[in-house]
């Protein structure tokens, strides 16, 4: 599965949203809360392997479907880069 | 009506009416005065501002440098709030802090607390854990919820939030949400919405 | 009845500001009820109080449900702005607490309230000690909850959570 079907299957399984965007805010349609957006982190962590910061939870990077997305396949090449 | 008595209506109303007064004037009045001088009395080893509030019981000790503020409020509930202040240990909380009942608050060295803070039910802020002693900075307008533990040496910025539960390990940066075990901070722009606050 | 001794009726008598008590309560220790909201309390509800007092307050206007055989242990807390319910046959560990809304915002004016949002615990759902409901859980039958845990969201029939944020630790058939 593409990163963008794991993390929407991820979603919709956990947070029983089914009908977003990928553009949709998670914070301004409410679709994901605090607890939730740490949930989200843990999620991309072991799924993925990569180990994000504290500084890089900002709504840049986690904000939408699209943004984690671009924000993890980043993450991905760069650790895969060094 | 010929006789200058008033009616049983009119009795009962202005019976009514004065209970009322009493309920929302008097009484929280009554409360807080009694809340100051039992402050007064709980927290006579320590320095403190003007106003400060016990309502619930409280168990404080200081037997070091402690300040406190202007009007604190302790709030009382099914466990004490505990304060403890150690020999030689620096202890200072800013004004306007609010204390939920079950706090446990212990300074070995230094504590300092800004400005308007609030500390849920059951928050524990000590800057010893048995194995190291480092003194633990929170800055104004930080909020930690319900259940929550600081570890020695954290420092949490200016208005963040501790969520409920979550065990903090390592700094807060300021405007950010520390949440789980050990705590991770976020952004408080990924989460803070204004509707629920969730 | 004659053999239950006064075990119900002194329960009762604790519980005497509950808008109403099923049949054959039980409670240990203290409860702690204020607030002047409407709380409703099933049949062989069991209040373990003797390690600390339990708390529920509901505000006024606000709801709390305890359905029949629901158990619940000592310094556990229980605060309602508009509705909780705990299903029949569910338990709450020591310590826990349970909130329908988070009492302060994010950010901004920290003396506003922010809104409710009302809080759901289906049949047979188990809570352990030390956990935290936040606004919004739900909790659907038979769920189990491992001690300390933070939870604010749906989970589903049957499963097992736990941790800080909370995992979901195993699947299982909604017994």
């Amino acid at each position: 599965m593409s990163p963008r079907e794991t993390l929407r299957a991820f979603i919709v399984d956990t947070f029983f949203v089914d009908d977003f965007g990928d553009d949709d805010s998670f914070l301004r349609k409410g679709l994901i809360d605090s607890t939730g957006m740490m949930e989200l982190v843990a999620f991309i962590e072991t799924e993925f392997h990569i180990k994000l910061d504290d500084k890089e939870l900002v709504p840049e990077n986690l904000d939408s479907l699209s943004r984690v997305v671009a924000f993890v396949t980043r993450k991905q090449s760069l650790s895969k880069a060094s | 009506m010929s006789h200058g008595l008033p009616s049983v209506a009119e009795t009962a109303q202005a019976v009514r009416s004065g209970i009322q007064v009493v309920r929302a004037e008097v009484l929280p009045r009554a409360e807080r005065a009694v809340g100051i001088a039992r402050a007064r009395w709980l927290f006579r080893a320590f320095r403190r501002g003007q106003g400060v509030a016990a309502y619930g019981p409280v168990s404080a000790r200081n037997d070091g440098h402690a300040e406190l503020g202007d009007r604190l409020t302790f709030l009382g509930g099914m466990m004490p709030t505990s304060v403890a202040c150690y020999e030689g240990a620096r202890l200072l909380v800013g004004n306007e802090c609010h204390f939920n009942y079950g706090v446990s608050l212990e300074a070995w060295e230094s504590v300092q607390i800004g400005a308007r803070c609030m500390f849920a039910s059951f928050v524990r802020v000590s800057d010893r854990d048995g194995q190291r002693i480092a003194p633990i900075i929170i800055e104004d307008d930080v909020w930690v919820a319900h259940g929550a533990i600081l570890l020695p040496g954290v420092r949490i910025g200016a208005r963040s939030v501790v969520s409920a539960g979550s065990i903090v390990s390592q700094d807060v940066p300021p405007d950010s949400l520390a949440m789980g075990n050990p705590a991770r901070s976020m952004s408080l722009d990924l989460v803070a919405r204004e509707a629920t606050g969730s | 009845m004659m053999m239950l001794g006064l075990g119900p009726t002194v329960a009762r008598l604790k519980l005497r500001r509950c808008e109403s008590v099923g049949l054959i309560p039980t409670v240990w220790g203290r409860v702690w009820i204020h607030g002047g909201g409407e709380i409703r309390v099933g049949h062989r509800v069991v209040f373990d109080a003797r390690m600390a007092p339990i708390e529920l307050h509901a505000q006024k206007g606000a709801r709390i449900v305890l359905e029949d055989d629901v158990t619940i242990e000592g310094g556990s807390s229980i605060e309602a702005q508009s509705s909780i319910t705990v299903g029949a046959r569910s338990r709450l560990g020591m310590w826990c607490k349970v909130l329908d809304n988070m009492y302060h915002p994010l950010r901004g004016n920290r003396h506003s309230r922010p809104q409710s949002v009302p809080l759901v615990l289906e049949e047979g759902v188990t809570v352990g000690s030390r956990s935290i409901l936040l606004p919004g859980t739900h909790l659907q039958r038979g769920v189990s909850v491992a001690p300390g845990t933070v939870i604010s969201r749906r989970i589903p029939a049957g499963v097992s959570v736990g941790g800080s944020p909370a995992r979901v630790l195993r699947r299982g058939e909604a017994r």
